[in-house]
């Protein structure tokens, strides 16, 4: 049986999370975000009363709501953005913004939503501005049809296992714990930029960021099914540019 | 002999790939899926949204293929470096122009 | 009841991840509802062997609420009981083998259907699976009209010789339903899970 590798895929938390009193159900929070205030949990009246402080110009209210977002804000538009510095050009005119229009929050959405609905927004001005700069830049599209590998990769209906792989995929060189070499990063991170936006945002929000599912919904306000569609894709993609990178025939 | 395939239900398709009923199939058994079929539902499978139906035709597929396994260990992979691209912003100040605008909402409600 | 239950070495889940305990100590599951297939624990009667190979062979006793699923049962709370001994990586290697050379007949059946008595005396004289290996690739190519049937032998050879034997039993299976069909599948199944019953001495009764 040596030589039988064996399924290995380990990372399926609702799985390890069964067995309650035996080992502790996977946390559902995502590691590393950026602590909520109590605005970002809380009840559409802690939202309002927020949005009216700011609204005043209470500084108080505004230094705990900036201090707690920033963070995030600032990782979010860097997901759609090369460089630091316009990343940081793009928090600040969002802030700008909020200020300017906190009005217009009717709490139809969470004040969480409204914020990035106004940071994706800023970021997409940027983004298409750089976009415009590089001509050529690939914008692949994401039809509905979008295969994860392509279909020569598999046995077609005159092969033995029709659907089974026939070019199948090899192991990586290096272990998975240590992938990133600086080139290697510079690689993925290019592959991320050049995914289509909605992937972008949602494997950066995920995989990159460490939200969890119902956050990045609520952020981007798509459905799960929706997200998942997204996430998968964008995966799919980026594991084609790094097993391309590995040297493999992706 | 009866080859009727049944229509498998419950599978969620995030890759689009589409499971059809069909007749007559002789290289294909009702109860299985195949590794074409199983790379577009990876992402569903990791997170955890599988029917139970289709959660058992993914592990009884991947226990005895390997190369779907390498592919599944691929995504992880990818995910895991993609954790790796985070990086911790420095604490940010509200701009010289943010704090004015502030201010101008503190004078017009006074 | 007593169940069986394959793990990967050192007692992990395969799909889970999860280490369990050492015999004797009960796990639970986490919610009441174990019809969901995520929650609760897994396990194998005997014949549901055959599509869950991994390391290690277990007994485990469950607690009495099963419920029967595809090719698995399902319980509340299970603990592992005697370790199945004889389910070695040897052991693992003469059942791939055994289910190779039984692809390997019904690519001779095959043949024999075809009318192609001389391939099909060739591939019965090959006496080691890598003469299958060979014999079959080599006719595959020449006889178009028998050509998966041969491929099929030549990859369960394949993965009996390096040590795949859930593939094997796959391919066997998959060998015998392409000549006679579903029952035939089914059938080569069930055989499977004979041969490691009889091979391992394990009860078949609950």
């Amino acid at each position: 049986m040596a030589s039988e590798p064996g399924p290995s895929v380990t990372s399926v938390r609702y799985r390890v999370a069964t067995v309650a009193g035996v080992i502790d159900p996977a946390s559902s929070a995502s590691h590393g975000r950026a602590a909520h205030a109590t605005a970002a949990d809380a009840s559409g009246s802690a939202d309002a009363e927020i949005a009216a402080a700011l609204g005043r110009g209470d500084e108080r209210a505004f230094g705990e709501l900036f201090g707690c977002k920033y963070a995030v804000m600032k990782r979010v538009a860097r997901g759609y953005v090369d460089s630091d510095a316009v990343a940081e050009e793009i928090v600040q005119e969002t802030w700008l913004a909020i200020i300017k229009g906190i009005d217009r929050f009717q709490g139809r959405s969470s004040l969480d939503t409204w914020i990035f609905a106004i940071l994706i927004n800023q970021a997409r001005k940027h983004d298409a501005r750089e976009r415009r700069a590089r001509p050529f830049s690939s914008i692949a599209p994401s039809g509905s049809d979008e295969r994860s590998v392509d279909a020569d990769r598999f046995q077609n209906d005159d092969e033995a296992w029709p659907g089974h792989w026939a070019t199948p995929p090899r192991p990586w060189q290096k272990p998975e714990r240590r992938l990133l070499s600086l080139e290697a990063r510079e690689h993925l991170k290019h592959a991320l930029g050049q995914l289509p936006e909605r992937q972008r945002a949602v494997v950066g929000l995920r995989d990159v960021e460490g939200c969890s599912a119902d956050e990045v919904c609520q952020l981007l306000e798509v459905s799960h099914e929706n997200q998942r569609v997204l996430l998968h894709r964008g995966r799919s993609r980026l594991r084609v540019a790094l097993a391309a990178y590995a040297g493999e025939d992706a | 002999m009866n080859s009727r395939r049944e229509k498998l239900t419950g599978v969620n398709e995030s890759g689009g790939s589409q499971l059809t009923s069909s007749s007559d199939e002789p290289r294909r058994a009702a109860d299985e899926i195949t590794c074409q079929e199983f790379v577009e539902l990876v992402t569903d499978y990791f997170e955890g949204v599988l029917s139970p139906r289709s959660l058992n035709l993914v592990e009884e597929h991947l226990v005895m293929c390997d190369w779907c396994v390498t592919y599944a260990d691929q995504i992880r992979a990818t995910v895991a470096s993609l954790g790796e691209l985070r990086s911790e912003p420095a604490p940010g100040e509200p701009s010289a122009a943010v704090l004015a605008a502030l201010q101008k909402r503190r004078e017009r409600s006074e | 009841m007593i169940a069986y239950k394959f793990l990967r070495a050192g007692r992990i889940g395969p799909f889970s991840g999860f280490g369990w305990p050492e015999p004797g100590v009960w796990v639970r599951a986490a919610d009441d509802d174990v019809a969901a297939c995520r929650t609760g624990i897994h396990a194998c009667r005997a014949q549901d062997l055959p599509w869950w190979l991994a390391d290690e062979l277990w007994e485990i006793e469950l607690d009495d609420e099963v419920q029967v699923d595809e090719h698995k049962i399902l319980a509340r709370a299970g603990r592992l009981g005697l370790r199945i001994e004889g389910w070695t990586p040897a052991c693992a290697d003469r059942y791939a083998q055994a289910c190779a050379w039984r692809a390997r007949d019904r690519a001779i059946q095959a043949l024999t259907r075809t009318k192609h008595e001389q391939a099909a005396s060739r591939l019965a004289a090959c006496t080691t699976l890598d003469e299958v290996r060979v014999e079959a690739a080599q006719l595959a190519e020449q006889l178009p009209d028998t050509r998966i049937s041969l491929t099929i032998a030549r990859g369960g050879a394949v993965r009996a010789l390096t040590g795949a034997p859930a593939t094997s039993a796959y391919i066997a299976a998959h060998a015998a339903m392409r000549l006679d069909g579903h029952a035939a599948y089914t059938a080569e199944r069930d055989w499977q899970a004979r041969w490691l019953v009889e091979q391992l001495g394990l009860r078949t009764d609950g």
